[in-house]
């Protein structure tokens, strides 16, 4: 009796019904829209930040103040999504280890060549692939987020503040990045449906513009 | 009435040495890295449970081992090093033998007990700062580990062990590399 009311309960998802399988696209659509609210919420400033508190806010919000950094971490998560599992998972595990590889290189003073277009070029190439909804082999795909993960990484390792605390640092950054991930594959999950998956292949075509924006310099990096 | 022993990531005023060493761990952000991989591994595998037991011991050694005159200090690129193995352990799930299980967990306990020096104080100070230590480090295990295995084996929990894990590799690779810069 007790073994049975301590039995966990089956997990459903926030956007699957209770009776059905089908998920609700309109739950999913009102989630999309309210994290896309919660991205311009000014932050609360009540306490002078300091310390570990300055360190993390520091790491946590570094991804957010480059375009082509953020479409690129949201690229990896629709693509994801889009291969299915085990892309789906496999893809957001290899780019936080190898970005920070390639962070290291950067915090170290290593030099990596052609930083700025291999940035630049993440985003035209995992654009492109979410955008023709191309399906290579997963070894190839982790081998190609990979390789921009390292380019990404290098890029904040020598960007970091003098002043960082480094531990919360750390943290805040590999955070943020996982959510921007996270936030892809969310968006990503539309493809389920015919229109999502216009959606999706639609934002890889955005993402795609921008990359070759930057890697004309058309947009600055 | 009696001063507070100073340890490595500083005490709290007005907790004696029992409660300040039960608290110790969770005062070091690389400990409780390490802490939490091992309990991610502890629980994504039932068997290395009873690995805690081992981690208990190699904490003990590691403990003791903070009284001998003279002692380095642990750098700080050990634990980074500790914490983005399990991390990768974590993330990768690949088979891990008993022995090896041992190992991992013993060596774990030893460092996180030789990272924890206290300053020089009387014997009966430092025996009750490191009893309190000993006990915070396996409480704070058992209930990451535990907590961990109540988990239901869902794919989708799975999914987030092993993306927890890349994360905890990811944050001690770029610690260990401003650790190795000297910005800390």
């Amino acid at each position: 009796m007790i073994t049975a009311r301590l039995r966990p309960l089956p997990f459903t998802p926030f956007c699957r019904s209770k009776n059905s399988e089908a998920i609700k696209p309109a739950a999913c659509i009102s989630l999309l829209i309210l994290l896309f609210f919660l991205l311009g919420v000014a932050p609360a400033e009540a306490h002078s930040d300091s310390g570990s508190a300055s360190g993390f806010i520091s790491g946590f919000s570094h991804p957010f103040f480059g375009v082509d950094h953020i479409v690129a971490m949201v690229a990896v998560g629709l693509w994801g999504a889009f291969l299915g599992t085990p892309a789906l998972w496999i893809l957001p595990v290899v780019f936080p280890m190898v970005m920070s590889f390639g962070g290291a290189l950067g915090v170290l003073g290593v030099p990596v060549p052609w930083i700025e277009t291999g940035i630049a070029l993440s985003g035209v190439v995992l654009g492109l692939m979410v955008l023709a909804a191309s399906r290579p082999p997963l070894w190839s795909a982790a081998l190609i987020v990979g390789i921009f993960a390292i380019f990404h990484g290098h890029a904040h390792g020598t960007e970091l503040p003098e002043s960082a605390t480094p531990l919360p640092y750390s943290m805040g950054f590999v955070l943020s990045t996982g959510l921007l991930h996270l936030a892809g594959i969310a968006f990503g999950m539309l493809v389920q449906w015919p229109w999502g998956r216009i959606l999706v292949r639609a934002a890889g075509g955005v993402i795609a513009c921008i990359g070759a924006g930057f890697l004309f310099h058309l947009l600055p990096l | 009435m009696s001063s507070l022993l100073p340890i490595a990531h500083g005490s709290i005023d007005g907790l004696g040495d029992v409660w300040n060493g039960v608290l110790h761990p969770l005062r070091s952000p690389a400990q409780c890295l390490v802490l939490l991989g091992l309990g991610l591994l502890a629980g994504q595998r039932f068997r290395f449970r009873a690995q805690i037991l081992w981690f208990l011991t190699g904490a003990f050694g590691g403990l003791l081992q903070t009284q001998i005159p003279n002692l380095p200090e642990l750098p700080i690129s050990a634990l980074c090093l500790l914490s983005a193995s399990l991390g990768a352990a974590v993330a990768l799930r690949k088979p891990i033998s008993k022995p090896t299980g041992i190992l991992i967990f013993a060596t774990a306990g030893w460092i996180l007990g030789w990272d924890s020096i206290p300053e020089p104080a009387p014997v009966f100070k430092i025996a009750k700062l490191l009893v309190g230590i000993w006990v915070g480090l396996g409480l704070i295990l058992s209930n990451l580990a535990n907590y961990a295995a109540l988990c239901p084996r869902k794919a989708w929990c799975k999914i987030a062990f092993r993306i927890l894990g890349s994360w905890i590799t990811a944050i001690s690779f770029l610690y260990l590399a401003f650790s190795l810069r000297g910005k800390i």
